[in-house]
């Protein structure tokens, strides 16, 4: 493909023929997409009936001199070119180049002898592993110098350094070229470290082109391509840079960059081609935006990051985006389109929630301009308005979202804010050093669930109750044989628990034992919480109920260590994730799941969108998916969020189901913007990994919990406060950001509203019960 | 290339039992032997993740060799074990994690880490020369420039066995360019500033002071306090609804309860019933009111509301000559015996509200279950307690009561003299006591074994 247009550009005539030239200064909509279309740096997009057709079209470009085997040899060595070629076909002869089309058809027709002859194959065999070097260097000396020369804002092309770096460096170790490999490796790291430090942990591991593919993040990398998104500038001068590296070699036309052999060249392309794609996109996200806690003057790191003698490089890779990617065949369908974030609110609730609204809103108007409160009122019935309808992830008639009248009768439970702070109930285990694996309260916080590493379960009661088991079979038809007790049941004179439960022999405690493996999860059931899930090393999910202190199903499917499951918002529906790479959703009564979605490498943790309608997952390539659980195939993906330097260890969704908030190994908190896909605040207060995340039951503070015994509370509205007003300060004048940017320094400082000190505790679950009281949880680590 | 190490090729030669392996193949078992390695310790490092733990564990590298279908006693056949550099197999028999020998039993034990955004000064919260001193040891250790090795910063290894296995894979892996690396990396470590933000927040969250009422506060809690003891039964009504009633009562919460707390011990010594009672009527009215949040201060009133359910007014000369002369129980509502049953009342319904508040209601038990079982009790405090114990929880109670009941008879029988509060003399008030009793074991239908 590369050589095809290295040798169409013997003919001159091609040069004016060739359309992103005229259009690289006007540059409408549909002219851009032409240049999609056409240019050899995009991959187009193909609709599904171009992929029908595509073994005849491949012919269509020349079907009488090839024979039919070469074509489908061809199409199997080289299944990433063929679309590209279909679109180019279809563009040349829309356009009528009739002489290009016919350099095409010989181009076609040399490069199907070549592959298909069984010595030569690939093309990137030829290259020497000095190319990588010296096609390296060229790129990070064009990358820095562009960032060096230009104001601002080509941070962008940052973006290509670390894709090109791995494939660079995978593609020396696919070649043998082992001792070159590591001295690549050597000289280019330090560009990013310590940001890819995990990444890079892993790519040292190989050490033979054998492993390529038994590494779950380089057959990840190698089976996927780098989503890019530049904004039309930048991508122009990208274009012109690879423009000139072609046009040195065949006009010997000079550029500032040393000249690049024909081979290299075709290396770099060959490389843009099969693992990048490129689209124009207007930035979205910025690096100034973000909240950042602790406050960094960003705008001055930006500049001084790079030193002119290119010798000490450090590039701040918080102010680059951070390139996903996702596997080849999603590539084309991945698109940002529009979601529902809202949240389900009935009948009693929505009065209440209204009024907390207002109340919000008002405490918004006070201390705030005018314009950011009505932007806020924009933003919240702009987002009401976007709630799915209800049965769009059905669900069975008694399950369906109702709000519990309990909420609404404590009026007495104060709101927390800055002011009214929370008390937290610390719940320390005692003597379970490295025996207990994971804790979690049940909703109502009157039992805890502890998973330990010798697979049992613990079920205790943390209130005064004791527990309670179903009365026998026998008793139980007595009931309902007594025609006093069933009117009474059913005019709601008597509760059904009271009825048909009795005493567990004076029990606070009981412990489940079905597992073999160490228990990574336990979850209880959201709405009734009479079930329990728990999933294992032992790679079985399993359901317990809580009446009869049974197990009463086992769901299979994961081929290794379950790691997290996660209840939907009102249950019914359940996620899974594990080491071998599924993410399942299963439904609680049938025993195989309802969706399967594979992954590379191992899935740490899962989360419900609360409106039950999405779900999220955190990957080993540190970044996270949202899927549709609606969606099938290859549209369900309907978010990448990346950012994080380490793995993922938390995630959670706000309460009014815009953001999405992670908690990493990388000790930061990021939230993210679901609707917009951009990161909007990160905080990093802990010292180690966080483990637990909360919201107040008015989702006005953010509660997050780490491995280093501490748990920190922060100021949410005021941080979607900030945020908001960054984004308004863009529409400003300069001179307005200015005096405001001190003003929100010092409102970034005080977004963490206070940190609390455990003695040697990690905090495992945090959980706000009704009566508005933090309940924390975890095992102390010294006797 | 590197050449494997000189160990690795004896150990290949001794355990495949030939001379002729060529060099070629020990390097390819070398490299392949240090991908699986290495491998291996990133599945145990996620293990250990998993299970939210800071170090890794002998168990995690068994669970990782276990995921792959390894048995443990493969490797231990192909290292002999008695080079003690190399016998990395033998690792997964010496240290064992949950042995059996040492089975303490599991506890969970509860306290306050915050309240209302304040960390109390108990034995269970790190005092603050501890929170101080942790960022400071987190920071030398970041600053370590061998950030870049396996063993990340999460992950020290805990076992020596597995720090022997990352040296292993750590060392012979890179060797030629592992100085230059390591140069490097010190250089473009970025230093951290977080830890003195992190003091800096916290002494500024700690500044939050409870802020001082204003003057129309000042003169509404006056006003009220001192209505609710006025003569005017009219005012007195008055100001006692308006304890119910007022939502802007929120801020003067914390002093009316420390006023009636206050109140209620010194009275209790005065044995002065009238103002007792007075303050256990504001103490209800307050409780009734919805828009008051009082469970902070609930462990200040609670003392002084179960001294009231327990304490005996016994005859003191003194004493009872300077009330008598004052405060004449003017009326029967004055009596001690429905000052208990206000109090018992107060204690049942804050009980019953407070439910969730785990172990509120066993201890509230359990403090009257004790009194009962070790104290002397006067006719009137018996009935109280049993009264408030029935109320909360009728049924777990019943046989306990039913059998102290008898008990009592028994050693009522023996004993001549019993102890009496000062109003009533004895005979009144077992007469009252029988006769209250027998009420309230109807209501709750408990056989009454009594021989009176």
């Amino acid at each position: 493909m590369e050589r095809l247009f290295i040798a169409s550009r013997q003919e001159p005539h091609m040069l004016s023929d060739y359309p992103y030239q005229n259009a690289s200064n006007v540059a409408p909509v549909n002219q851009i997409q032409a240049i999609q279309s056409s240019s050899y740096l995009y991959r187009s997009v193909p609709d599904n009936s171009s992929t029908v057709i595509e073994s005849n079209s491949i012919r269509s470009i020349d079907s009488t001199t090839l024979n039919d085997d070469k074509i489908k040899k061809f199409e199997v060595s080289c299944p990433h070119i063929t679309p590209d070629l279909i679109e180019l076909l279809r563009f040349l002869r829309g356009n009528n180049m009739k002489k290009t089309e016919d350099c095409l058809r010989k181009e076609f027709k040399n490069l199907v002898e070549n592959i298909t002859s069984p010595s030569k194959f690939p093309l990137r065999c030829y290259t020497r592993p000095h190319d990588y070097f010296e096609v390296y260097q060229l790129i990070v000396t064009f990358i820095l110098s562009n960032i060096m020369s230009s104001t601002s804002a080509n941070n962008e092309l940052l973006q290509l350094l670390f894709p090109l770096f791995v494939h660079f460096y995978i593609d020396l170790i696919e070649q043998q070229y082992l001792e070159e490999s590591e001295q690549f490796f050597n000289k280019y790291t330090t560009y990013f470290i310590p940001y890819y430090i995990e990444f890079l942990l892993q790519l040292r591991v190989i050490k033979h082109s054998s492993h390529i593919l038994r590494n779950s993040l380089t057959y990840a990398l190698r089976s996927s391509r780098f989503l890019i998104y530049l904004s039309l500038t930048t991508c122009n001068v990208l274009q012109k840079f690879i423009e000139s590296l072609i046009l040195q070699h065949h006009y010997g036309y000079k550029s500032q960059f040393t000249p690049l052999t024909q081979q290299q060249t075709s290396l770099l392309l060959s490389i843009f081609q099969t693992y990048l794609k490129i689209d124009i996109k207007k930035q979205m996200w910025k690096p100034v935006n973000v909240v950042r806690f602790p406050v960094s003057d960003i705008k001055q790191s930006t500049n001084n990051n790079i030193d002119k003698d290119g010798q000490k490089q450090r590039i701040d890779w918080n102010n680059v985006q951070i390139p996903v990617f996702v596997q080849h065949h999603l590539t084309h369908n991945f698109q940002l389109s529009r979601l529902f974030t809202g949240v389900f609110t009935t009948l009693t609730r929505s009065n209440d929630e209204e009024i907390s609204q207002k109340r919000q809103v008002n405490e918004f108007s006070l201390d705030k301009p005018k314009r950011l409160s009505q932007k806020k009122l924009l933003l919240q019935s702009k987002y009401q308005s976007n709630i799915p309808p209800i049965q769009r992830v059905p669900l069975p008639e008694n399950k369906l979202p109702i709000s519990t009248e309990d909420k609404s009768n404590n009026v007495n439970v104060p709101r927390f804010s800055s002011t009214q702070l929370p008390s937290i109930c610390m719940f320390t285990v005692k003597n379970s050093i490295n025996q207990v694996n994971c804790i979690t309260f049940s909703d109502d916080c009157m039992l805890i669930a502890i998973g330990f590493h010798s697979a049992k379960i613990l079920i205790c009661s943390i209130g005064s109750t004791k527990l309670k088991i179903l009365k026998c079979s026998q008793t139980l038809n007595s009931i309902l044989n007594n025609s006093t007790l069933l009117s009474g049941l059913l005019y709601g004179n008597l509760d059904i628990n009271e009825i048909s439960l009795e005493k567990y022999g004076e029990k606070s405690e009981i412990c489940l034992i079905g597992h073999c493996g160490p228990i990574y999860a336990v979850r209880f059931e959201p709405v009734k919480q009479s079930y329990l899930l728990s999933g294992s090393q032992d790679c079985t999910i399993r359901l317990w109920s809580l009446l009869t202190w049974t197990c009463l199903l086992v769901y299979k499917q994961h081929i290794q260590a379950v790691i997290d499951i996660q209840f939907a918002p009102y249950g019914h529906y359940f996620a899974s994730c594990g080491a071998d790479g599924l993410a399942c959703i299963w439904v609680t009564d049938k025993a195989t799941p309802v969706r399967v979605y594979p992954e590379h490498g191992q899935i740490y943790c899962v989360q419900f969108h609360p409106n039950g309608n999405y779900f999220a997952a955190a990957c080993h390539t540190n970044s996270i998916r949202l899927w549709d659980i609606v969606q099938c195939d290859n549209n369900s993906l309907v978010r990448l969020f990346n950012g994080h330097q380490k793995q993922i260890s938390v995630l959670k969704f706000s309460s009014c189901g815009r953001l999405l908030v992670s908690g990493s190994y990388d000790c930061s908190v990021i939230l993210w913007d679901i609707q917009d896909s951009v990161m909007i605040a990160n905080l990093s207060a802990h010292t180690d990994a966080i483990i637990a995340l909360q919201f107040s039951i008015t989702g006005n503070l953010l509660i997050t919990g780490g491995i280093d015994y501490t748990i920190n509370i922060w100021d949410f509205i005021q941080i979607i406060n900030i945020y908001n007003e960054k984004i308004n300060d863009e529409s400003y004048s300069d001179e307005l950001t200015k005096t405001k940017n001190n003003d929100n320094i010092t409102a970034q400082s005080h977004i963490k509203l206070a940190s609390f000190q455990t003695k040697e505790t990690p905090i495992f679950d945090l959980h706000v019960s009704k009566q508005n009281i933090l309940y924390a949880i975890g095992p102390i680590l010294s006797n | 290339m590197n050449l494997p190490p000189s160990w690795f090729i004896e150990i290949a030669h001794q355990s495949l039992d030939s001379t002729t392996l060529k060099v070629e193949c020990t390097r390819f078992l070398y490299n392949e032997l240090l991908f699986t390695l290495n491998s291996l310790l990133i599945e145990m490092r996620m293990y250990a993740r998993t299970c939210k733990r800071k170090q890794t564990i002998v168990g995690d590298f068994n669970l990782a060799l276990n995921a792959r279908n390894i048995e443990p006693r493969i490797h231990h056949r192909l290292h002999p074990s008695s080079d003690e550099e190399l016998n990395l197999s033998t690792m997964c028999l010496m240290e064992e994690p949950y042995s059996q020998t040492k089975i303490k039993l599991i506890q969970i034990s509860i306290h306050w880490l915050a309240i209302n955004g304040r960390q109390p000064i108990i034995p269970e919260n790190p005092s603050l020369q501890n929170s101080i001193d942790k960022p400071v040891n987190k920071v030398n250790m970041k600053s370590n420039p061998l950030k870049f090795d396996l063993t990340t910063e999460h992950l020290s290894p805990k076992a020596s066995v597995i720090q022997k296995l990352y040296e292993i894979g750590r060392l012979t892996e890179h060797s030629p360019s592992n100085k230059t690396w390591s140069a490097n990396a010190d250089q473009y470590f970025i230093p951290t500033n977080e830890c003195s933000n992190v003091l800096q927040n916290d002494s500024k969250s700690n500044s939050i002071i409870a802020h001082e009422l204003s003057i129309e506060q000042q003169l509404y809690y006056k006003t009220l306090t001192e209505a609710c003891f006025s003569t005017n039964k009219r005012v007195c009504l008055e100001a006692l609804s308006s304890l119910t009633t007022d939502a802007a009562i929120t801020p003067l919460v914390p002093r009316l309860i420390l006023f009636i707390s206050e109140g209620l011990r010194v009275n209790i010594i005065l044995k002065d019933l009238r103002f007792i009672f007075r303050l256990l009527m504001m103490l209800k009215k307050l409780f009734e009111n919805v828009y008051v949040q009082y469970l902070d201060q609930l462990h200040l009133v609670l003392p002084s509301l179960l001294t009231c359910l327990l304490c005996n007014f016994e005859k003191n000369e003194y004493i009872l000559e300077n009330v008598d002369s004052q405060h004449v129980p003017n009326s029967i509502s004055y009596t001690i015996w429905t000052l208990r049953e206000y109090a018992s009342d107060i204690i049942q319904s804050t009980v019953k509200k407070l439910k969730y508040l785990s172990f509120l209601e066993t201890r509230i038990l359990n403090v009257i279950i004790n009194s009962m079982k070790y104290r002397e009790q006067t006719y009137s405090t018996v009935y109280a307690c049993i009264r408030t114990l029935l109320f909360i929880d009728s049924s777990t109670h019943l046989t306990w009561i039913e059998d102290y009941l008898k008990q009592r008879e028994e050693v009522r029988q023996q004993q001549l003299h019993h102890k009496v509060d000062f109003d009533l003399n004895s005979i009144q008030q077992e007469h009252l006591f029988q006769e209250k009793l027998t009420v309230l074991l109807k209501k709750f239908q408990i056989n009454d074994s009594r021989t009176i």
